[in-house]
């Protein structure tokens, strides 16, 4: 059964993380558009699928809120110039596509592990 | 009970890394007219309009333009001849020379036997609607700096004072002069519009000024 959480773990965060770094740090003949966002969306979608995987897909909407908050304050703050970087509004549309498709696709996730997360619900 | 609350424990550390991981992220962050775009060093370069293909060999003409993006075929153009963007490493136009990066070129801006400095520019127009339903749109030029050691090698994002001292750290005279406060660095700056430039020149000089 933990062999479950283990591929959720690895198709859902692990993944997408590693192919979001390959792309910002090696693939130097991509569009400049994908080279900039493709990698953002990975990440954000690593990282709301983490929150849907520790709460055994069970849609946990006040972590997600914290998350999906966190993420556009961050563009927010480096708008106004309290952190450094560049705020761009296309960062956070990246950001609610990711989040809408992890969530989108945590039913089939939740079906498809589903001997797992029916065995760990237990509060 | 327990077991939720190890949830929301892993959910604040999951929130935390996300913070963290964007906070300690490189971002390339000197600002538009930190540096001197038209530098007298690549001014005093050769002169002339010449494609560079990958192998070395200079195709010249007297009009250069290239085009790529999702739509676009990605190619450069000589006068009448069209050559694939990725066939072609560089290209000089007048006394300005531009690299190849990615399916685009990105200006030189020093040039030296040790070390060369490239410039990006980025149009980038934001819009956002206030609850009075106004909308209001932000245009600014977006710069993102890059350094590449020795004529082929690769280009390594620069992004401010600690990225300079790593490329330059084995020219005690140059880290020096990299080795300011932000404050100190906008008053060096202010006095001397070349100060950025002239620390990547006096690296490029066998680190003599």
């Amino acid at each position: 059964m933990k062999l479950f959480k283990t591929k959720d773990v690895f198709l859902n965060i692990a993944l997408p993380v590693l192919a979001g770094a390959i792309i910002y740090l090696l693939a130097a003949d991509v569009s400049p558009f994908i080279k900039n966002y493709f990698p953002d969306a990975l990440w954000a979608y690593a990282f709301a699928s983490s929150i849907l995987i520790i709460w055994h897909r069970e849609v946990n909407v006040a972590w997600l809120a914290v998350m999906f908050v966190a993420a556009v304050g961050f563009e927010i703050f480096q708008y106004k110039h309290i952190v450094p970087g560049t705020g761009d509004w296309w960062d956070i549309a990246v950001y609610s596509l990711s989040f809408s498709g992890a969530v989108f696709l945590n039913q089939y996730f939740k079906h498809t592990f589903q001997k797992h997360y029916s065995c760990n619900t237990n509060p | 009970m327990q077991h939720k609350s190890l949830k929301n424990t892993l959910s604040a550390c999951t929130v935390a890394l996300f913070i963290l991981l964007a906070l300690g992220s490189k971002v390339n962050r000197i600002h538009y007219g930190a540096f001197q775009y038209s530098s007298s060093k690549e001014d005093r370069a050769e002169d002339g309009h010449y494609l560079v293909k990958n192998d070395g060999e200079k195709i010249h003409g007297d009009k250069i333009s290239w085009k790529s993006g999702l739509l676009a075929k990605d190619q450069i153009k000589v006068d009448e001849q069209k050559f694939k963007i990725t066939e072609v490493k560089g290209y000089r136009s007048g006394n300005t020379y531009y690299i190849r990066k990615g399916n685009e070129y990105i200006k030189r801006i020093v040039h030296g036997p040790r070390i060369n400095l490239y410039v990006e520019f980025t149009e980038v127009t934001t819009t956002s609607t206030t609850n009075t339903g106004f909308t209001r749109t932000r245009s600014y030029t977006r710069t993102d700096h890059y350094a590449q050691k020795g004529e082929d090698g690769p280009l390594l994002p620069c992004a401010g004072q600690s990225d300079f001292k790593k490329l330059m750290e084995d020219c005690p005279l140059a880290v020096e002069m990299a080795d300011l406060s932000n404050k100190q660095m906008r008053k060096a700056i202010k006095k001397n519009p070349n100060y950025l430039n002239s620390i990547f020149e006096v690296y490029n000089n066998g680190c003599k000024e």
